[in-house]
């Protein structure tokens, strides 16, 4: 018994605090769950309310839009860092400078680019005004917003997948990089053709971790905008948070979390489909 | 490596000196310097952020609103972290972020130690549904998991209560502890322990006098890590805790963000003390932080 009893204690808190807030979660997206009222089962009303909802349309798009966005340009950095971390004449101090921003807790991040933006007070304001140009209210502009909000979390997103395709890189025969060269391969094309395969497979665990990552987002948008103006930041993750705490509509919030779950699950078999020649599932070992 | 078949050529020429090696040196000192500077300036762009808000917290309330606004001011003042100190309890958040952060992630490297022993070394009916189950829980939507607790925690009294914070981040840091113990574990020759059980040591003694002292390294890199999301964490701090007497630091970060206005000079001094422990954890750790982070999470 000794197995069972030492994987006890995990169960145990894996039951208590995942497993069962989660089932009486999706039971709230079947009721009328308020904070502090009565609840009453009211069948898949929250789901007709949430697809007849104009405002969803929005968020959902809005996440859509952050995700694949958020997840291109962090792996485009990490990519290009990675790259520059891998050159022969590198300098391992370059490394864990570049990773300062993974430490960063990501309200940092978005608190200082939050007064970084500020109209008129902040400090590229500052700097606008200096030379005569006005700055505009990044996050009061429905069609700038969200990118502006974007800037951070893609900061703060990054450097964890630097490391991992810098790892990646330096596992590549430098060798075969060589003959490509000889062979007449600009840089790019020993990139594109000879780094980029070998390391393909690390490339798509990297876009999952970063999607992942980006989806669940909630302290970057919460602190810079609160999902406004209008929704025009609004993702499913905050969201559900707003429909929970502000509007205090605990059951329609639990449903937004369970499209969530569901939409995330059909991601993760989707890309676990595509990937499944490269590696076993997510056992990840190259 | 590439660098030493690059090198080749050059540790021929230090024999036949030439026209042509000389150029080549040249063109290699000038490729050496682009590198350096690209990657400097990387550095700069990539750290703005700290630099910009170290900079701006020792600014007087004057010069932080100045045109042009200074990287870094011409007479530093403590004055932010003062008016922080003096009008909001934020050394009482700091205490609490750090007596509920060491004891989450103290349990968290308890419970996962065990755990990932358990999965990864022995052989019992359904450990494939804990170690998978411990890698989707670290993935959910963490508002599905949160919003429920928040319910069930009114309930009882845990709102509005370190213990309920604390308990509030074993949903984050157990998956993750578990995972990354498990992993830790794998990594470990097998035949350890069974020459350890070959001698006649029970697997309590095995454990005890084999596993744990080769684990420590680990354990060690999962409490840090492990206190670095609870330091770090906002959504549970912001949704459960209401006061400043409980308010961890994410919780009081996110208090000087007011609805009305915003005391720019508090929230960077606050944000620059928040960063301190985290950069600091790296600067420390450095070595297992640019290699153990990517061989633990890719093997």
């Amino acid at each position: 018994m000794f197995g069972p009893a030492m994987a006890m204690p995990t169960v145990v808190i894996m039951v208590l605090l995942g497993a069962y807030p989660v089932l009486q979660g999706i039971y709230e997206t079947f009721t009328n769950a308020s904070l502090g009222g009565k609840s009453h089962f009211i069948g898949l009303s929250n789901y007709s309310s949430l697809l007849s909802d104009g405002s969803f349309g929005t968020v959902v798009w809005n996440t859509l839009l952050w995700t694949v966005v958020g997840t291109a340009a962090a792996l485009l950095v990490s990519t290009a860092l990675a790259l520059l971390l891998a050159q022969p004449r590198r300098n391992a101090a370059f490394q864990l400078l570049w990773i300062v921003p993974w430490a960063m807790p990501q309200m940092t991040l978005a608190i200082i680019f939050l007064w970084l933006y500020t109209p008129l007070v902040g400090f590229l304001a500052g700097w606008a005004q200096h030379f005569g140009i006005v700055f505009p209210a990044l996050l009061a502009q429905p069609h700038l917003a969200l990118w502006a909000v974007l800037v951070p979390a893609v900061w703060s997103t990054y450097s964890f997948g630097m490391l991992f395709i810098h790892a990646a890189l330096l596992g590549v025969d430098p060798q075969l990089v060589e003959a490509a060269r000889i062979d007449g391969c600009s840089v790019f094309q020993q990139f594109r053709l000879v780094k980029l395969p070998l390391i393909g497979s690390v490339v798509r665990v990297v876009a999952l971790l970063d999607f992942l990552w980006l989806f669940n987002q909630f302290a970057v948008i919460w602190i810079m905008t609160e999902g406004g103006p209008g929704n025009s930041t609004q993702i499913l993750g905050s969201y559900a948070y707003y429909e929970a705490f502000m509007v205090r509509n605990v059951g329609l919030a639990t449903t937004v979390g369970a499209v969530m779950l569901m939409l995330l699950l059909a991601f993760v078999v989707v890309f676990l489909f595509l990937a499944r020649k490269t590696y076993g599932g997510l056992g990840v070992s190259r | 490596m590439s660098a030493q078949v690059l090198s080749a050529a050059p540790a021929v020429a230090v024999v036949l000196p030439s026209k042509r090696t000389a150029a080549r040196a040249r063109r290699d000192m000038v490729r050496s310097a682009g590198y350096y500077t690209l990657c400097m300036l990387v550095t700069l762009v990539v750290l703005s952020p700290v630099i910009l808000v170290v900079g701006s917290s020792f600014k007087s309330s004057h010069s932080l609103f100045a045109v042009p606004p200074a990287v870094f001011p011409s007479s530093p003042t403590l004055a932010s972290y003062q008016a922080l100190f003096d009008t909001t309890p934020f050394l009482r958040n700091i205490v609490n972020s750090l007596v509920v952060g060491i004891v989450v992630s103290a349990v968290a490297v308890l419970v996962g130690t065990a755990g990932g022993y358990a999965i990864a070394r022995e052989k019992f009916r359904g450990r494939a549904i804990i170690r998978i189950g411990s890698l989707v829980w670290y993935m959910f939507p963490p508002m599905l998991i949160m919003i429920p607790l928040y319910l069930e925690f009114s309930q009882v009294g845990l709102v509005n209560n370190d213990l309920g914070v604390g308990v509030a981040f074993l949903t984050f840091t157990i998956p993750f502890s578990v995972w990354m113990m498990t992993a830790f574990f794998q990594q470990v020759p097998y035949e350890l322990d069974e020459a350890a059980w070959l001698d006649g040591a029970s697997k309590w003694a095995t454990l005890w006098r084999i596993a744990l002292p080769i684990a420590r390294p680990g354990m060690a890199a999962c409490f840090v890590t492990a206190f670095m999301m609870t330091w770090g964490d906002y959504l549970y701090s912001v949704t459960l805790l209401s006061s400043g007497s409980t308010y961890t630091v994410g919780a009081g970060l996110n208090s000087l963000i007011g609805t009305v206005g915003i005391a720019y000079g508090q929230l960077l001094a606050g944000t620059v003390i928040v960063l301190v422990v985290p950069i600091g954890i790296l600067a420390v750790g450095r070595k297992w932080f640019t290699r153990g982070l990517v061989s633990g999470a890719l093997k």
